[in-house]
């Protein structure tokens, strides 16, 4: 009887999204069109969860496509696994005038495995279906159904998930018993959703309609921070077979723990022995950790495998000891069981990774949260973080990747929100030395020394990890000038609270600086010239800076005898908001000596100071190119 | 039932010698642990230290075909982390479109050999930890890595492929990203077979050799000898791939077979590689491609319609090019079939290459044109075997029409292409004309145009230090091609300009328009008024500029030490630069770029600058052609060469000297 009932509520839904028109192009407001690659014309969304095992989701959408740059969004690509079953999807094409001109089914879709680029295996699968029209604009319709065999991750609701894409109409609709225990959470929705009855069950809708499409604008926030997202985490849940019931991150880590860390932390009898004597006699808590973080980096790498819960699950540490590999959740498990042998007590911590800073949300508890997991150790005012992917991170660091934000860790007493470190502008820095010789044929040859540390400290880790032609090749993609050539590489990493990275060379420049009718030009900043940055008209988003630094780049030239500058020397300053900047050329004697500086301050500044961030980054970017043009006397 | 044990009995036999050559699995050599890295190149983060193959065909009566067996066996060295990706390993598996006939992989063995403190360490796959992955109805990939590696582990794997794919016999892959010290492969070719064999790339074998094999194929109760060969290369350099080349297969060292003769029980004799005039017969008579050619009945309603408004020959030509320009979706599926045939294809607005372009012949000669189809293979599928016709090295087909003395190659699955010209993936060494009355022959296409660009400017240097004016940039060939691809993504050009504005940094764009969007045989025409700010103010008593900020170079696309293969650009292109700036009142030219004259060896190429002041006016003019569409690798230096100097000359400034007033 009730599901008759919701049959006729979804069909009533989508003879509403169809009779708003019959898809003619010439119907769509002037302001949808705007910087549009396509316009989503109606979309309806409905999730109504019958039991915990058995969600029903079913999407009706009618896209319109403007050009080829929209053709992404008329393609439909839906995901599946063990726990998504594909119950009907099919579709049907309009022309500009909104007449069809086709239709299509399951059969025509193609299927196909959606194992990741980083993973070996994973068990999800994908069908996709691209409808072929030759002329734009067209109109496409879809509907289909997938079960959900869980109620831990309902799909939550993006409607204007894409810049280019402009949304004439949206609603999202949760259906569930009156009894179900919810929580929404709900951003940059103002309204309050629209509640009502279908049967004795609740309903619950969210519509948004008319926003136009945007344009990208560089250096924005995280649109996550003003797009609008509506998420349902139902009290109640089965997933894999597993239940349980949460309602804050307390409770949900509380039942991850339980349900699937706390039964993998076991090592065979030879690893605990091995892990006995790495530690004994290693004094603090901390050492210990980090003898054994390195025992992990010898021992593992990483290998991306994500089957059924196993997504959620890690693999236990007793395989990624036989192994010797594993995923983030196999490997920080697996730090946790070296340690826990030396009694070092340690947090599984999920993090959003990412080089954008996105916090796992404080306010709503979720499982789909996050897409990364590393290792908390909560030593006492001296809170250690671990990346246990890395062969290469130095004990205790995290890199871009993951610092200064919101994690979820989950430990023996429960869920608790922790906050990674960051790095200000003023710690991060690259200093640079460079002392070059310049040969009357305008080679240059000499020694660079840069040390790199706190936020910079991995701009060139993985050059200094990496080894012979491999190392050759990304330093002449680090610096990048024309036939640059290297010997003597070499690289420290000197035991400091703050870690860094030293980097020392030979270099050879050939033919770096022409000579052109007695005069030598010289482009005296050879390795850190600032990109400039687009001056975008009518700035609607506010200026975003992810990460500040501080670079610092000091260069003496020996020029062979005889050789001036003619150019006058110069020492610009500019002092900004956004940062600092100073750059100099002297003469002294038979050297040229260059010197820049450059901080840039992290921060969120108004939309209306953007064109002044664009002039301080363009003027830099100017003062970067200055050339010293030299003849001899 | 007995039968099938005989069988089977006869395989372990065989396997029993099969291990004549072959190493023994597990069992590290001396030279094994001892390669260091820096022994092969120092490059190289992982190495082969030996590879064996074994193929040979069985007849298997259940199934009622001969079966292709192939046992490998490899074993490699990772010299450190960078190296790990060499222990992925994906083995694929394919099916064919029934399938029914399908590859099968068995007896997959894998370990890691670690040595730790002079002990060897083996830790074998774990069965657990072998992956299948179907990527598609046709396609399933076996995936797998090894356990526990550490810099200077040895892994080794070993697996049976078994394979109704019989037609290309096993390609042999001598040479790799990763260098090899030894690579030795057997083949036992039964007599009823009889296979073209094709050694490729610049390396000769070091080890050849050919013995008969008495009674090593059996089928219905007879034994049928074999030619045993054996094929061998020691210490084989890494492959290193770099820009503008065409498929990595054409150049790196492997043999290949392909079946040519089958000799039956009975006598007779079927001929798999054919004469091509037996070839043009079933191609003519092929359903999917001849039969597809003369559908011209298909185009009798549409034809006066398209033909409306043409007069002549090419005129006609044009109209059902563009036609099916527009009215057939390519749906990205290559084939030199058509999939659908062209009837559906024109129906339905989509279809593979096939329906596309011999819909296009059957529409050229309903017109009463002389259209032939031309069969290729594109640029990554390699290039075609020009001595035997092997119908599987083709890939695409595209059409031919000849009009009067000229003859132009048309592909209408790509809207923006102009009329005659080919697309770059198209453009790579012979391809064959196949022709539904005369015996076919070989052409090798080239791109029809030059892909030129021509940048002017016209500006004016003001007091304050910003120059000002219009710049119009004319595109022709690939550039306008790929201009008007990057246009068809927006919706207005407005949009476009805007974003050209935020990509290119040396100026600003105010405002503009674009000419010749739609009409693909003109140029496209870009014009732009720009701004540029290059002082502060004119103070200063010199004033130094660069005249070479339109699309400079900067970084030499040639960087190797050898190479080993030709560069292939696909076509010739020049770029041209002619600015016309007004100065202030009261400048002199005091030093500029001397003007430069360079070109390449066989006319090859060119780089020309001239500048110079006529009174208030500075003009400067820049050429930059390369006019051959490949470079032989002896070419190679001079390449490198001329790009290293034109990045020289365009480091130098202009300066202009303040006169008295």
């Amino acid at each position: 009887m009730k599901t008759i009932f919701i049959g006729i509520a979804l069909l009533a839904m989508a003879s509403q999204v169809q009779a708003q028109s019959e898809y003619a192009v010439s119907d769509i407001p002037v302001a949808m069109k705007s910087r549009a690659d396509a316009v989503v014309r109606g979309e309806a969304i409905t999730v109504d969860m019958v039991t915990p095992t058995k969600v029903r989701y079913h999407v009706k959408q009618a896209i319109t496509v403007f050009n080829r740059g929209g053709e992404d969004k008329a393609r439909l690509v839906i995901y599946y696994d063990k726990q998504t079953v594909i119950k009907q999807m099919s579709g049907r094409v309009f022309d500009a005038d909104g007449f069809q001109i086709g239709k299509f089914t399951q059969r025509d879709f193609k299927d196909e495995s959606a194992v990741s680029n980083f993973s070996l295996y994973e068990d999800t699968r994908v069908k996709y279906f691209l409808p072929a029209v030759t002329a734009y604009p067209y109109t496409v319709t879809y509907e289909y159904e997938l079960e959900l065999k869980q109620n831990l991750i309902i799909p939550a609701w993006r409607p204007d998930a894409y810049w280019d894409v402009a949304v004439q109409h949206s609603q999202y609709t949760f259906v569930c018993k009156e009894s179900d225990e919810l929580r929404v959470s709900a951003t940059n929705y103002t309204e309050e959703p629209v509640s009502g009855s279908l049967d004795g069950r609740k309903t619950m809708t969210w519509t948004v309609a008319n926003l136009p499409a945007q344009r990208y604008e560089p250096y924005s926030p995280d649109p996550h921070t003003y797009k609008t997202t509506v998420r349902i985490a139902p009290v109640d849940f089965s997933y894999y077979k597993q239940e349980g019931h949460y309602s804050n991150w307390e409770e949900l880590g509380k039942w991850k723990y339980q349900a699937l860390l706390a039964g993998g932390l076991k090592l065979p009898e030879t690893t605990v022995q091995t892990v006995r004597q790495l530690v004994q006699g290693v004094a603090s808590d901390k050492e210990k950790a980090k003898v054994l973080y390195e025992y992990l980096q010898r021992k593992t790498r990483y290998v991306s495998v994500q089957i059924g819960i196993g997504g959620f699950k890690p693999m236990a540490a007793s395989e990624v000891d036989r192994l010797g590999y594993g995923d983030c959740k196999g490997l920080v498990n697996y730090m946790q069981a070296l340690l826990a042998v030396a009694n070092v007590p340690s947090y599984y911590c999920i993090v959003e990774a990412g080089n954008a800073k996105r916090d796992i949300r404080p306010d709503f508890a979720s499982m789909e949260q996050g897409n990364h997991i590393i290792l908390c150790l909560p030593f006492e005012n001296d809170t250690t973080w671990l990346e246990c992917t890395s062969q290469r991170l130095p004990f205790g660091y995290l890199g871009s990747f993951t610092d200064d934000r919101t994690v979820w860790a989950c430990t023996p007493t429960g869920g608790r929100l922790l906050r990674t470190p960051g790095y200000g502008a003023d710690v991060s820095t690259q200093h640079r030395r460079v002392d070059l010789v310049l040969d009357e044929d305008g080679t240059l040859s000499g020694h660079m020394e840069t040390v790199f540390t706190a936020g910079q400290y991995d701009n060139h880790l993985e050059i200094a990890e990496s080894n012979g032609g491999e190392q050759v090749k990304l330093l002449k993609g680090a610096y990048d000038v024309d036939h640059i050539d290297f010997s003597g590489i070499g690289y420290q990493k000197p035991i400091g609270e703050i870690p860094a990275l030293v980097e020392a060379f030979e270099l050879r420049l050939p033919k770096y600086a022409p000579e052109s009718g007695g005069q030598v030009f010289l482009t005296a900043n050879i390795f850190n010239r600032q990109p400039t940055v687009p001056t975008v008209k009518d700035r609607r988003l506010p200026l975003y800076i992810n990460r500040g630094y501080t670079d610092e780049d000091r260069i003496t030239y020996t020029l062979p005898d005889g050789f001036m500058a003619v150019t006058d020397a110069w020492n610009e300053e500019i002092e900004s908001p956004f940062g600092q900047y100073q750059t100099s050329v002297v003469q002294a004697g038979n050297q040229l000596r260059y010197y820049r500086k450059l901080v840039l301050n992290e921060g969120m500044f108004p939309a209306a100071r953007y064109s002044e961030f664009c002039a301080f980054i363009n003027r830099v970017h100017t003062l970067d190119n200055r050339k010293a043009v030299l003849a001899k006397q | 039932m007995i039968k099938a044990y005989l069988i089977s009995a006869f395989l372990v036999l065989f396997h029993a010698c099969l291990h004549a050559q072959d190493f023994v699995f597990g069992s590290l050599m001396p030279a094994d642990v001892k390669l260091a890295k820096n022994d092969l190149d120092s490059s190289s983060n992982a190495a082969v230290l030996n590879e064996y193959g074994k193929a040979f065909m069985v007849y298997n009566d259940t199934k009622g075909y001969t079966e292709l067996i192939v046992d490998y066996h490899v074993r490699i060295k990772i010299f450190n982390s960078d190296g790990y990706e060499h222990a992925d390993i994906v083995l694929p598996a394919y099916k064919d479109e029934s399938g029914e006939r399908t590859d099968v992989l068995s007896e997959i063995k894998a370990v890691t050999i670690n040595i730790n403190h002079g002990r060897v360490v083996s830790i074998p796959l774990d069965k657990g930890q072998l992956f299948k992955e179907e990527v598609s109805k046709y396609l399933t990939n076996t995936k797998f890595t090894f356990p526990s590696l550490q810099d200077g582990s040895i892994i080794e794997y070993s697996y049976r492929l078994v394979s109704p794919h019989i037609f290309n016999f096993k390609t042999w892959q001598l040479q790799d990203d990763i260098p090899k010290v030894n690579s030795l492969f057997e083949a036992l070719i039964p007599g009823m077979y009889t296979y073209n064999v094709i050694l490729r790339g610049p390396y000769p074998l070091d080890i050849q050799d050919a013995k008969l094999k008495s009674g090593c194929f059996r089928i219905a109760g007879r034994d049928i000898d074999c030619s045993h060969m054996t094929y061998g290369m020691k210490n084989i350099p890494a492959f290193v791939e770099e820009d503008y080349m065409t498929s990595a297969m054409n150049f790196k060292s492997a043999i290949y077979f392909e079946l040519s003769d089958i000799y039956r029980l009975d006598g007779s004799n079927i001929k798999i590689t054919k004469e091509w005039r037996n070839v043009d017969r079933e191609l003519v008579s092929h359903p999917d491609f001849g039969g597809q050619m003369k559908r011209d009945n298909v185009f009798k309603s549409i034809l006066p319609t398209i033909l409306a408004d043409a007069s002549d020959d090419l005129g006609k030509a044009k109209a059902l090019y563009r036609y099916l320009q527009r009215n057939i979706k390519w749906n990205r599926y290559l084939g030199k079939y058509s999939e659908n045939n062209i009837k559906n294809a024109l129906e339905r607005r989509s279809g593979n290459i096939g329906d596309i372009n011999l819909a296009l012949i059957a529409g050229l000669r309903a017109a009463g044109l002389d259209a032939e189809a031309v069969m290729l293979s594109t640029r990554d599928n390699g290039v075609v075997n020009d001595i035997h016709p092997v119908l599987s090295d083709f890939n695409y087909v595209v059409a031919k029409v000849n009009i009067g003395d000229s003859y132009y190659l048309l592909d209408a699955s790509d809207p923006f292409l102009p009329f005659g010209l080919l697309p770059l993936h198209c453009i790579n060494g012979k391809a064959r004309v196949v022709n539904l009355k005369e015996p076919s022959y070989w052409i090798e296409p080239k791109s029809s145009q030059k892909s030129t660009t021509q940048y002017t400017l016209t500006a004016e240097l003001h007091p304050d230090g910003r120059l000002t004016g219009q710049l119009v940039t004319h595109s022709h060939g690939y550039t306008a091609l790929h201009k008007r691809r990057e246009l068809a993504n927006y919706n207005t050009t407005e949009e476009y300009i805007e974003h050209i504005d935020e990509i290119q940094t040396g100026f600003t764009i105010l405002g503009g328009e674009i000419k010749g969007v739609a009409e693909v045989e003109e140029p496209l025409v870009e014009h732009y008024d720009v701004e540029v700010k290059l002082y502060d103010g004119l103070n200063a008593p010199e004033l130094f500029f660069n005249p070479f900020f339109i699309n400079r170079v900067t970084k030499n696309p040639f960087n190797l030490d050898e190479r080993t293969y030709p560069v292939d650009m696909g076509a010739a292109s020049e770029e041209r630069v002619l600015m016309t700036i007004k100065l202030p009142s009261g400048y002199e030219l005091k030093a500029k770029p001397d003007d430069y004259n360079m070109v390449l060896e066989n006319k090859g190429g060119r780089y020309l600058t001239q500048t110079q002041l006529a009174g208030e006016t500075l003009t400067f003019s820049q050429l930059l052609a390369l006019n051959h569409a490949t470079y032989a690798p002896e070419s190679y230096f001079a390449l490198k060469e001329f790009f290293s100097r034109i990045i020289q000359q365009e480091k130098i400034d202009v300066v202009l000297q303040k006169t008295g007033g």
